[in-house]
């Protein structure tokens, strides 16, 4: 018993909306349940045993959203082992309580700690240097590498239920990720001199000092920051400490 | 040592993984629970997810040696999956010595919990055996992540009795 | 008009950070060159885009933890920024984004208390899929997944606004009343530049990552001036 790629294709899209109705008791739940939907509809057509499905889906479930569409995929895979009578109802949900923390922990740590912040610097020192035009190839790099991976990690769950965790080692994902964070890291320090010239290119004659500001802002906060000074409290402090200093010292920024 | 001992539904995760082992500067995470430990999709999906300097155990609760993860030098966070993990790892060797900070972080909503965090549902019985081990000596917080508050056992207690 | 474009901008970017999708769109660099976009002014919402997001980069949502709704401060700050600016007829200048950012930042610390009662919203729709699965409408449950996109569009589509318009009228008092302070707010804004950068280099949370933070500064600080020097 296997379900039609188009129904596939409709979990799939239905998968982009698997937080739309986050909440703190079931999280992802009745997202996931939406998402599942179509295929646990192609699957059964007794309505007894379809609700039956549906109602173990509403149950918690939360992993990042983009690791989701791997144990989207392979429930699905599960849940066509089900319906034939191989496997018993608990499989599916076994395999989803199993899956998503550790998943989540993956995608967390490369999706939202390394691989959309190092983009973000690159876009950010982009939008510095060159325009908006590099801010539109950073968000599409980002969306090409990001929709690829969603759809390959759909897939192989699918394809392959259990052994999606080995295509997802494959990929060495954390180790890619600590690649991308020292990239962020020196990207976000190319865009801090990227400002520290545009700050000196508005005022000719006064290169060295604006150069100087925008240092002692960049190094100040980085230490204050590592310290563990909150960000909120850290920026008022450097924007207004840096208006009072060039007021209080005549410096407008100007020659 | 011992910094932390945190009850997680979700045992190892991002919230562990990226906000509580730099903070502490753990160097090693010890998931003590019986269902992961014997699950090879389990064993193999945990794996997955921690960077691979820090070395992850995944042992049966009644398998750990807290005296021997106590004394040694590295610094450990351990995991267990439920209030009643944590009753049973202090029947196992646990100690306010070994481990003075409890910390509860995940514990997800069934019928008949009550709220006492967002991320926090507890039942009667749970808060009891919390107000026990605090009562034993140690120190019992709430709360999902290091940039949180910490929610004391008192609150919890308050919280508990106010919520339905 | 102005207003309400941004409202539905917000919106948009509200549901596009959580509910659905998470193609960046939401994120301060993508986002506050939309705002200016929708006001008229690519350039001034990119004149505040890279270093909200170097500041935010850090705003992700791990888990059931709730960072700040860094899109909510983005169109409060980008679009008060541009609106003074249009107000003044001088464009997005340093010292009103300083100013807007001022103002319009703490926006996304409201935002993420409004984050709290969208959660709390939700478990009703949770319950309520329940209550229809039980009463056995399977189709009617799970649809209500898609009324939870409802509120953070709401909330975001009337705060942001609000938001932009108390920075920008701030910006623009401010600049009128005290025309001197043009020279210093510029040196606050740039100063907050630095500072934005070097929180983009924290929340990377690399290893060695104040080394390589400050010695890429260094290294791109010698390229760049050559490069002006050399014609």
């Amino acid at each position: 018993m296997t379900i039609r790629l188009r129904t596939r294709a409709h979990v799939f899209w239905r998968c982009l909306f698997l937080q739309a109705a986050w909440n703190r008791r079931g999280m992802q739940n009745l997202g996931f349940a939406y998402a599942i939907e179509p295929a646990l509809d192609a699957l059964y057509e007794d309505p007894v045993r379809r609700e039956e499905a549906l109602a173990r889906h509403l149950g918690f479930f939360n992993c990042h959203p983009y690791m989701a569409a791997a144990i989207l995929g392979g429930a699905i895979h599960h849940e066509e082992r089900v319906a034939a009578g191989e496997e018993p109802g608990a499989a599916p949900l076994s395999y989803k309580a199993t899956l998503q923390g550790p998943l989540a922990a993956v995608g967390d740590g490369f999706f939202w700690t390394a691989l959309r912040p190092f983009f973000g610097a690159m876009a950010a020192l982009g939008a510095l240097v060159a325009g908006w035009p590099a801010v539109v190839a950073a968000v599409l790099l980002y969306n090409l590498v990001h929709f690829t991976l969603r759809a390959v990690l759909f897939g192989a769950g699918y394809r392959q239920g259990d052994a999606v965790v080995g295509v997802i080692a494959n990929l060495a994902l954390p180790r890619v990720a600590e690649h991308l964070r020292s990239a962020g890291v020196a990207l976000c320090g190319a865009a801090a001199a990227a400002v520290a010239l545009r700050a000196s290119g508005v005022a000719p004659g006064t290169e060295n000092a604006a150069v100087l500001v925008v240092a002692a802002a960049a190094g100040a906060g980085y230490l204050a920051l590592a310290k563990g000074t909150p960000l909120f409290p850290a920026a008022y402090l450097v924007a207004l400490s840096g208006t009072i200093m060039a007021a209080v010292t005549g410096w407008d920024g100007r020659p | 040592m011992i910094p932390l001992v945190r009850v997680d539904n979700r045992l190892l995760h991002g919230q562990v993984l990226e906000a509580w082992m730099p903070r502490l500067g753990a160097t090693t995470v010890v998931v003590a629970d019986d269902e992961a430990a014997l699950s090879p999709l389990a064993r193999a999906a945990m794996t997955l997810c921690v960077p691979c300097e820090i070395p992850a155990r995944i042992e049966k609760l009644a398998a750990v040696d807290f005296a021997a993860l106590a004394d040694s030098t590295a610094v450990v966070l351990l995991l267990v999956r439920d209030v009643a993990g944590l009753v049973e790892a202090t029947t196992r060797g646990l100690t306010p010595a070994r481990a003075p900070l409890l910390n509860l972080g995940n514990v997800h909503f069934a019928t008949g919990r009550r709220p006492v965090t967002p991320s926090v549902y507890l039942t009667g019985e749970e808060l009891e055996a919390l107000k026990r081990l605090a009562a034993a000596g140690f120190r019992i917080e709430a709360r999902a992540v290091p940039t949180e508050a910490p929610v004391g056992l008192d609150e919890l207690e308050r919280r508990y009795a106010a919520a339905r | 008009m102005g207003y309400l474009l941004l409202g539905i901008v917000a919106g948009l970017a509200a549901v596009e950070r959580k509910g659905f999708l998470q193609a960046m769109l939401s994120r301060p660099i993508a986002l506050a060159p939309l705002t200016g976009l929708v006001l008229g002014d690519v350039a001034g919402g990119l004149a505040v885009a890279a270093p909200l997001e170097l500041l935010w980069l850090g705003a992700v949502n791990l888990g059931a933890a709730l960072p700040v709704h860094e899109a909510l401060g983005t169109v409060a700050v980008a679009g008060g920024a541009v609106l003074a600016g249009q107000a003044l007829g001088t464009g997005v200048t340093p010292a009103l984004a300083v100013l807007a950012l001022l103002a319009g930042a703490p926006m996304a610390l409201l935002g993420r208390r409004a984050d709290r009662l969208v959660e709390q919203g939700n478990e009703r729709l949770a319950l309520f899929a329940e209550e229809a699965l039980r009463r056995h409408h399977p189709h009617v449950a799970v649809r209500l997944n898609l009324a939870g996109l409802a509120m953070p569009f709401a909330i975001a589509a009337v705060l942001a606004p609000a938001g932009a318009l108390v920075a920008s009228t701030l910006a623009v008092w401010v600049v009128r009343a005290a025309p001197q302070l043009d020279g210093p707010l510029r040196v606050g804004w740039w100063a907050f530049c630095g500072l934005a950068c070097a929180a983009g280099a924290r929340a990377l949370r690399a290893r060695r990552a104040g080394a390589i933070f400050s010695v890429s500064a260094a290294a791109a600080l010698l390229l760049g001036m050559v490069l002006r020097v050399s014609p």
